[in-house]
């Protein structure tokens, strides 16, 4: 289990994030599949967020 | 062109980046499968196993070939892109092996480029001459490049090299900071410019206790003797300073004579 | 000859006029838009909601420091939907909100209204800009239209870069305001349903077109880079619901306490208040045979007394440097409102209550993969299908008489089908 303060320590060079600069790699890459998945599971469940995505609200039933 | 590719660019913007990196791959790709001579379907194939008969060819590859008339011209004859199969009769992995003088004296026979004939959209070689445009396609290819991407994006400072030659769009924010091999200590501060550096292969050998690089002269047949390990030149752009690097290795033990006349930076490898 | 240094100068004069006008550019456009085209299709179980949503992204760099984004979202739903009361063992009838159709369940059947159709647009933008090598800020704007709601929100973040890119931090916070104008007018709270709305006006009741509320989000996250091949992201999100949350299209069944039989309907009404808050986590690792594993959890509670877990992994298989397949697997579970009730046999000094299965206790999965395509270095084609399956109580202890038979909880489940285009141009 990683603490903070261990994750700070970890620098990866700008040179070596070749695999870090793939689209795949990162975060977002699928923003629109997990912004229409986000709007699914609004309509069918009471949870909502998480990612922190802000988007237009629906008056979903 | 089987050598490393990078690509420097200061921007912010990951979008401009990759499509920078998009631009220079594709420019690279489209170079290399013109003018490859290792490649079946290209104009320089069709050139080379034309057998005498004229071939047609489009503005981009008039303009280059032109450009190597000049240099055969300005070099007396000393650079010479029909002088590649001179590399054929010359062994570098047995460095004892000499070819005969007959050997030699056969294959100069197909080799000169006063034997080519050159129009505005033909060439003509007669059989059993080849073109080797290894002396000025990667120089060539990182202008192109770079020309390309200072057309696209004039106010993004990058750096495009390829294979150690290597030239700068705009000036940067940050001066480029460029080490050459077998150097360890000195770094170029580059802002504006081209490098480009010659003799990067390290084959060379030795008859009669001296050295000679694997670069021949055209005119002899034989390797040039007394030329440093690599030259690298700095000048306006990549094809200028590849040509002159070149220049200053076929000079052969006068290379720092030709140099210092021509008013370049020059930095010396004789490792 | 050589060493005259007129040579450097017909040399540079050769090289440029190699260089020169004669560069055989392929076109390049400095300002190309971004487009992400997505076309989705839902399609439940035993003809409840079937939806149809289109989304098309549009994105371009302005200027090397400016990037704006620009949305435009339809949806169009059918087919019917739980209204939230009871199955019963007989015919039940039901009038649909506007007053106008009325609508059968058969004994033993989840009651459904039908006569569900709506068409939602929304239109949403977003500005970028970098402001220097640390920090970067975001402004964005959303607004949505459906035919009984319409939404309007603006929201902010801004995103600081630390210890060479290697740590990120993003504090976002937004504001929306939602008007909910229902057919039929607002229903009046946990009141009889019949009679219609239409005839309460005459009996000295007033009724109100519309009702709105208002929402504020703020999120903060930390995106950290783990390794080489190795990113993480954890994030808070805290949301304040003031206003009207009430379904106005959904009732309750108030039964017989002896027998369970159903003896009418009442309108639900929910809490105006809700604060909701939120703990998010993910990691994205690429593995030295070329796969990307994402794994990501969220934990959520809120004072309704939801509480619930969310748990989904993706393992992307690049099959090559164009073809990948991408399997998924979702896990959900949440905890009942507190005022979830299956149905009613006591109202007395009963404020709040709502039957909608989606405030129930429930777990739910999916399954599905996704295939993508690179069609060219421009565009993309990609595919995803997916199953969604709710489980929830369908025999609570505390089922009545007759209840005891029935599924009491109208559990969903779906096919997902989605096609992404995504170009540029």
């Amino acid at each position: 289990m990683l603490s903070i303060s261990a994750c700070s320590q970890v620098t990866v060079k700008p040179w070596q994030k070749g695999i870090l600069a793939r689209g795949d790699m990162a975060l977002d890459s699928d923003a629109q599949d997990l912004s229409i998945d986000d709007h699914i599971y609004f309509s069918k469940e009471s949870s909502s967020g998480g990612r922190g995505f802000a988007g237009g609200g629906c008056g979903c039933n | 062109m089987a050598s490393p590719c990078e690509i420097l660019i200061q921007t912010k913007s990951k979008e401009i980046a990759h499509k920078i990196i998009m631009l220079t791959q594709t420019e690279a790709q489209r170079i290399e499968l013109k003018y490859s001579r290792f490649l079946s379907d290209n104009i320089i194939y069709e050139i080379n196993h034309a057998n005498g008969k004229e071939v047609k060819i489009d503005q981009e590859t008039y303009k280059l070939l032109h450009y190597a008339q000049t240099c055969y011209q300005l070099s007396e004859g000393l650079f010479d892109i029909t002088s590649g199969i001179l590399k054929s009769i010359w062994n570098f992995n047995d460095i004892t092996s000499i070819p005969s003088k007959k050997t030699i004296q056969q294959a100069l026979k197909n080799v000169g480029w006063n034997k080519v004939r050159l129009n505005k959209d033909t060439v003509t070689l007669p059989a059993k001459m080849q073109l080797d445009l290894g002396g000025i396609g990667k120089e060539y290819a990182v202008d192109s490049t770079v020309a390309l991407i200072k057309k696209a994006f004039p106010k993004i400072a990058s750096l495009i090299n390829y294979g150690g030659d290597l030239c700068t769009t705009i000036e940067p924010n940050v001066t480029w900071n460029v080490g050459i091999d077998g150097m360890k200590n000195k770094a170029i501060q580059l802002k504006h410019g081209a490098l480009a550096t010659s003799g990067k292969t390290k084959q060379f050998f030795i008859h009669n206790n001296k050295r000679y690089s694997h670069i021949i002269n055209p005119k002899t047949g034989w390797p040039i003797h007394g030329s440093p390990l690599s030259i690298t030149v700095l000048a306006e752009n990549t094809t200028q300073a590849g040509m002159l690097a070149t220049f200053a290795q076929l000079q052969g033990e006068n290379y720092k004579i030709f140099l210092n006349s021509q008013n370049v930076d020059y930095w010396i490898n004789t490792n | 000859m050589m060493n005259n240094n007129n040579l450097n100068k017909l040399l540079a004069l050769a090289s440029c006029s190699l260089i020169g006008t004669s560069v055989s550019a392929s076109s390049v456009k400095a300002e190309e838009w971004d487009v992400k085209n997505a076309l989705l299709l839902y399609s439940e179980n035993d003809d409840r909601v079937q939806a149809l949503e289109t989304v098309t992204n549009l994105s371009k760099e302005i200027t090397e420091d400016n990037n704006i984004t620009i949305t435009l979202t339809t949806d169009v739903l059918t087919g019917a939907s739980p209204n939230g009361a009871s199955p019963s063992n007989i015919i039940q009838t039901f009038t649909s909100p506007s007053g106008g159709s009325t609508f059968l369940t058969q004994p033993g059947q989840t009651p459904l209204d039908d006569a569900f159709k709506d068409l939602r647009l929304a239109i949403s933008s977003n500005w970028n800009r970098t402001i220097n090598r640390v920090v970067s800020t975001n402004i964005g704007l959303a607004i949505s239209h459906e035919t009984d709601y319409d939404s309007l929100g603006i929201n902010t973040q801004m995103v600081f870069n630390t210890h060479q890119k290697n740590t990120t931090w993003q504090i976002g916070a937004s504001f929306s305001k939602d008007e909910s104008k229902p057919l039929g007018g607002i229903p009046i709270p946990l009141l009889f349903v019949f009679p219609p709305n239409n005839q309460l006006s005459k009996m000295g009741f007033e009724l109100s077109d519309s009702e709105s509320k208002t929402t504020f989000d703020i999120n903060i996250g930390v995106t950290q880079v783990l390794g080489k091949n190795t990113i993480g992201q954890i994030g808070l999100s805290y949301s304040d619901v003031d206003g009207y949350q009430t379904d106005p299209y959904k009732i309750l069944s108030f039964i017989d306490k002896n027998t369970g039989s159903t003896l009418f309907y009442i309108n639900e009404n929910r809490p105006d208040k809700r604060k909701k808050k939120g703990l998010f986590a993910t990691i994205k690792h690429h593995s030295s045979n070329g796969h990307i594993v994402n794994p990501s959890f969220r934990y959520y509670t809120d004072d309704w007394g939801i509480d619930s877990f969310t748990f989904d992994i993706k393992y992307r298989i690049n099959l090559s440097e164009k073809n990948f397949i991408e399997p998924k697997f979702r896990y959900y579970d949440q905890s009942a409102a507190d005022f979830y009730f299956h149905s009613l046999s006591d109202i007395d000094g009963l404020e709040i209550a709502s039957s909608d299965y989606r405030l129930a206790e429930f777990n739910a999965t999916t399954v599905g993969f996704k295939v993508g395509h690179k069609m060219s270095n421009q565009s993309v084609f990609e595919a995803r299908v997916e199953y969604y399956s709710q489980h929830g109580n369908d025999h609570p202890s505390d089922a009545i008489g007759i209840q005891q038979g029935l599924d009491l909880f109208a559990e969903v489940n779906a096919v997902i089908v989605q096609f992404n285009y995504n170009f540029t141009w």
